[in-house]
């Protein structure tokens, strides 16, 4: 793959297009780490207040670095509030909210890209239709309908409706099955291999990089949810971390406890950010590989 | 762009063979069963999609005649007044200004910006810091919208903030920034932005990579240079891409903005940087008019699919479908 | 009171429904809020009743639109902390049941304690509607080194608004801030300025009355603070930080915020009564909550009152009273340093925080709030933004 910097090359003297190289790759880097130092900054906040003592949070003057450092803020975190509990609701939700949406978009997804059936233009038509209705439409019925089904406080009532916003990993899954080679599935019909078999035996295991970046995709989705679990999950012990934060600095009445408030942002962080980095190679390339093309 | 085929699957495709053999015995059932299998596959996604999205936008719409505050056993039948109470009150004029605000600022904001990053991303994609600068910008990202909200807050505090610091340090005077009523709304913007635009550098230069290499060397052979070869060359064959960011973007930006809001000025001041999803939220979720919620709910989405409309109208026919 | 009656044959559970998740500012992580703790020291008297307690948000209104939900389905819980500005609707919407109703003639003994300035705030129609538990009122915290540096005496500061005002200009060259921070939502601490200049928020029929003229005075007197660049237009979270971090002088909040606070700040902390009008008497709104029953079951409500009874008992306040609320008891309890100032207060008469009307009560509080904060601002003219906001609230008024 020729880089940009290669193509001006061949126009000009190899050893000044070397040096211009250079110095253009320094400044786009100074112009990138100048941005990744913004993009970082509230989170050393976040980071070092997990670590100050309460006098520290807020001064007059700024002080990014705790000057005596505690380490106390995690265990009170846990010892004002729930957090264990809202720790496993936030994995809870987005582990069975991310199985859900694989289960029902991968067969969805084979069906649509391989499959030739009555209406199947239409059915894609109508899942893919779902993307242009705005979540927030959707709220006050389905929170009658969950209240209904008494699932308020309950994970059922954030998995479940969420199942629906599943349009966009269809889509992605279709694209990437449709780049397998058709001689696969020939093979496979030859073999007399019904669909579903197909499905088990040579989709699934060749679309695992896909399967993989969905799932990744879904779970920080899922963790980070915010307005619908809002909407449902109101007891203290059914929260998740994203909405449970708040609690610590929500009650005008009682203290404003920002340190163990950061060290629960802080544990809340971690986890998804470390499944991206592992994963973001490889969520790049499956999206190279399905593309955007209609 | 194939995926080769893993070892695996030869094997289980082998695996098969037995057991298909045995299998054309009970031809006739197995053939509907066949022919039922598509449907299969796609039916539960329809059921759920119908149930959590079709079934409540039908809904809405009945809600909307109604004055109701979710508990009371009745609904009152109110006609339109629903809508009429919404063409009134100066607090949805507020929200729906506050809408377009959004949409206006942040729409560029998340398309342009993030392909701007890209293409700069692009000519070092080999540097050995290229994964640090992808994990960095994409963190904001994995981070809930609420603890996105909490940070901003200690960065834009009127006394204490590192931002009045940073100003009042250059002789200029300390703002309000969450509460002046000019620049609260615009405080919301830059969280928004801040938390979201790497969602679509990740798409961008996914679009960037998937760029044959052949089109890129032809046209660096004929002299194109760096400019001309993005607008002649890789432009064009990521318009697919571009497209899909800036439908969802505006379909999305307006919920995105909630969490934003709701941590971190409530609407205010007075209101000013409310937007029509945090007002359906106070209808339906905080004073509980259940009808006026709904009735917000159908406006929504008629504007959405307006916008939509015209997006598919007049931008889809300039994208380019390699 | 040391033993208590074995109450029924049958076992009965009863449910508590509150709004307080953190223990109080002062109290180590480990200790449970004082309402669990309450909870926990009626369970272990074995009276064949046990409470449970649950907090379905850390919001009042939030927490009462649940117990709404739930009696709409026929599980109303037995107790529920019920802010005083939701009185109407606790009695019209969900038809609370008065203490007469469930304690009968045990009622009297029982509200004998309790202080006569704090029965009036859940008397309606001649009815208790519940039990006073959490008793708050508004008070201007302060930082005392602050005061010092600039050379001002808080007494002074604090006297009137007059001398709030041209004093303040001197606090403000300490910091170069502002110096006056609101903790609340703005129409809490605006009913208590407008009534100590003699006005009134809602009338005795709860129509609005915030546009007479001294109610427009009173507001007109925080904008000019404002003018003056004194009042710190911020969010409460933010002034709360900023108060905490020392850079504003002097933060409006609940008494009940005392705990929270003494435990994060540096510096020398001390409380004042509200300033008044030259001339006029203080007469502060309280905050805070009462207990009230919902539940519609004969035996559900008797239980709801022995453990009532707990709760008015020496044992109970002495348990409720560390949250750092006020004393509504005749019981000796200590007054706390800084509560000094609301029993002052207190004792000057608080009325209820404003019970606003009708089915759309939370939207009519949210458009008056609003419009006070514009007014405080300078967004709008006093006179202008009272007479708005009254236009604005008419159609929500529940129709009579």
């Amino acid at each position: 793959m020729a880089s940009l910097a290669r193509a001006s090359a061949n126009a000009q003297s190899p050893a000044a297009a070397r040096w211009s190289g250079r110095l253009g790759r320094g400044t786009v880097h100074l112009v990138v780490i100048v941005l990744c130092a913004i993009t970082l900054f509230p989170m050393l906040w976040m980071l070092s207040t997990s670590f100050k003592i309460p006098t520290e949070v807020f001064t007059k003057d700024i002080q990014i670095l705790p000057r005596t450092p505690t380490l106390s803020n995690f265990p009170d975190a846990f010892r004002y509030f729930p957090v264990a509990n809202w720790f496993w609701n936030s994995l809870f939700i987005a582990v069975v909210t991310t199985v859900g949406k694989l289960a029902i978009s991968i067969p969805a997804a084979f069906a649509f890209a391989r499959l030739k059936f009555r209406g199947d233009n239409f059915c894609f038509a109508a899942i893919l239709g779902t993307m242009i209705v705005p979540a927030v439409v959707t709220y006050v019925p389905n929170y009658i309908l969950v209240s209904r089904l008494d699932w308020i406080n309950t994970s059922s009532g954030v998995v479940v409706p969420s199942l629906s916003s599943c349009a966009f990993y269809i889509f992605l899954l279709r694209q990437y099955i449709r780049t397998l080679p058709q001689e696969i599935f020939d093979a496979a019909k030859i073999d007399g291999a019904t669909t579903w078999e197909t499905l088990r035996h040579i989709v699934l295991p060749n679309i695992r990089p896909g399967i993989a970046v969905v799932a990744i995709l879904s779970f920080l989705h899922s963790w980070n949810q915010y307005t619908w679990p809002l909407l449902v999950l109101d007891d203290m012990k059914s929260k998740t971390l994203a909405l449970g934060m708040q609690v610590f600095a929500s009650n005008s009445e009682s203290a404003q406890l920002w340190g163990p408030m950061m060290a629960t942002a802080v544990l809340a962080t971690v986890p998804p950010l470390l499944l991206y980095a592992l994963a973001q190679k490889q969520i790049i390339s499956t999206f190279v590989t399905s593309g955007m093309k209609g | 762009m194939s995926v080769p085929l893993s070892a695996t699957t030869r094997e289980d495709a082998a695996a098969i063979e037995p057991a298909a053999a045995t299998r054309r015995r009970t031809w006739s059932r197995n053939r509907l069963w066949e022919a039922a299998t598509p449907y299969v596959f796609v039916a539960p996604v329809l059921v759920i999609v119908g149930v959590f999205i079709y079934w409540p936008l039908i809904y809405s719409i009945y809600l909307s005649f109604f004055d109701w505050n979710f508990v009371s056993p009745v609904k009152e039948f109110v006609g339109f007044d629903n809508f009429v109470r919404l063409a009134v009150d100066p607090r949805f004029h507020r929200a729906l200004y506050g809408t377009l605000v959004y949409i206006v600022a942040l729409v560029p904001a998340q398309v342009i910006l993030p392909l701007g990053l890209a293409l700069l991303l692009w000519p070092i994609r080999r540097s050995r810091a290229q994964a640090f600068y992808r994990v960095t910008l994409f963190s904001p990202t994995v981070i809930s919208f609420s603890v996105a909200a909490l940070l901003w807050l200690w960065i834009f505090h009127p006394l204490q903030g590192f931002l009045n610091k940073v100003i009042f340090d250059f002789g200029f005077a300390k703002v309000n920034w969450l509460s002046n009523p000019n620049t609260a709304i615009w405080c919301v913007i830059v969280v928004s932005v801040w938390k979201t635009f790497g969602f679509n550098l990740l798409l961008y230069l996914a679009a960037l990579e998937a760029v044959p290499t052949d089109y890129v060397e032809a046209a660096s052979l004929d002299g194109a240079g760096g400019w001309q070869m993005f607008r002649l060359i890789r432009f064009p064959l990521i318009t697919p891409t571009f497209f899909f960011v800036l439908v969802t973007t505006v379909i999305s930006v307006n919920d995105e903005v909630f969490g934003a809001i709701n941590v971190m000025t409530d609407g205010g001041p007075f209101d000013r940087s409310s937007n029509i999803v945090y007002y359906l939220y106070e209808q339906g979720f905080r004073v509980f008019q259940i009808g006026s919620a709904s009735a917000v709910s159908l406006l929504i989405f008629i504007g959405t699919a307006i916008l939509t409309w015209i997006q598919f109208r007049y931008v889809e026919r300039r994208v380019h479908y390699g | 009171m040391g033993s208590w009656p074995a109450f029924a044959a049958q076992p009965v559970e009863i449910l508590v429904l509150h709004v307080w998740g953190t223990p109080p500012g002062q109290a180590a992580a480990s200790t449970m809020h004082p309402i669990a703790q309450l909870i926990e020291a009626f369970n272990a008297k074995k009276t064949g009743i046990t409470v449970k307690g649950e907090t379905p948000s850390t919001d009042y209104f939030a927490t009462l639109q649940k117990a709404q939900a739930q009696i709409a389905a026929g599980r109303a819980p037995a107790l529920v902390t019920t802010p005083w500005s939701n009185i109407n609707f606790a009695v019209q919407g969900l038809q609370v049941a008065t203490l007469e109703q469930i304690g009968g003639n045990e009622v009297r003994p029982v509200l004998a304690n309790y202080k006569d300035e704090v029965l009036p705030l859940v008397t309606m129609n001649k009815q208790t509607v519940g039990l006073p538990l959490a008793f708050s009122c508004p008070v201007m915290y302060y930082n005392n080194d602050i005061m010092k540096q600039a050379g001002v005496d808080p007494a002074e500061l604090f006297k009137d608004w007059a001398s709030f005002k041209r004093l303040g200009a001197k606090v403000k060259a300490v910091t170069g801030n502002p110096i006056l921070g609101l903790g609340n939502n703005a129409d809490w601490e605006a009913q208590s300025i407008i009534q100590c200049n003699g006005g009134r928020v809602l009338d005795d029929n709860f129509k609005p009355a915030w546009d007479s003229p001294e109610s427009v005075a009173a507001m007109t007197t925080i904008a000019d603070i404002n003018k003056a660049g004194l009042y710190l237009q911020s969010t409460t979270a933010e002034s709360n930080a900023a108060f905490i971090g020392g850079s504003l002088a002097i933060w409006m909040a609940s008494i009940a915020s005392l705990g929270g606070l003494s435990k994060q700040v540096k510096f020398d902390l001390r409380t004042s009564p509200f300033p008044v009008f030259p001339g006029k008497p203080r007469k502060m709104s309280s905050g805070g909550s009462f207990l009230g029953c919902y539940a519609r079951d004969k035996e559900q409500q008797r239980a709801a009152w022995e453990f009532l009874k707990f709760v008015a008992s020496k044992e109970g306040v002495e348990i409720w009273l560390k949250t750092g609320y006020l004393n509504s008891t005749k019981f000796d309890y200590p007054v706390l340093p800084g509560q000094e100032s609301a029993y002052i207060q207190l004792r000057e008469g608080l009325t209820r925080e404003s019970p606003w009307p009708g089915s759309r009560a939370a939207e009519i509080q949210k458009v008056w709030g609003t419009y006070v904060q514009r007014i405080w601002a300078g967004d709008i003219g006093a006179e202008e933004g009272c007479k708005q906001a009254r236009q604005q609230v008419e159609p929500l008024l529940p129709k009579s």
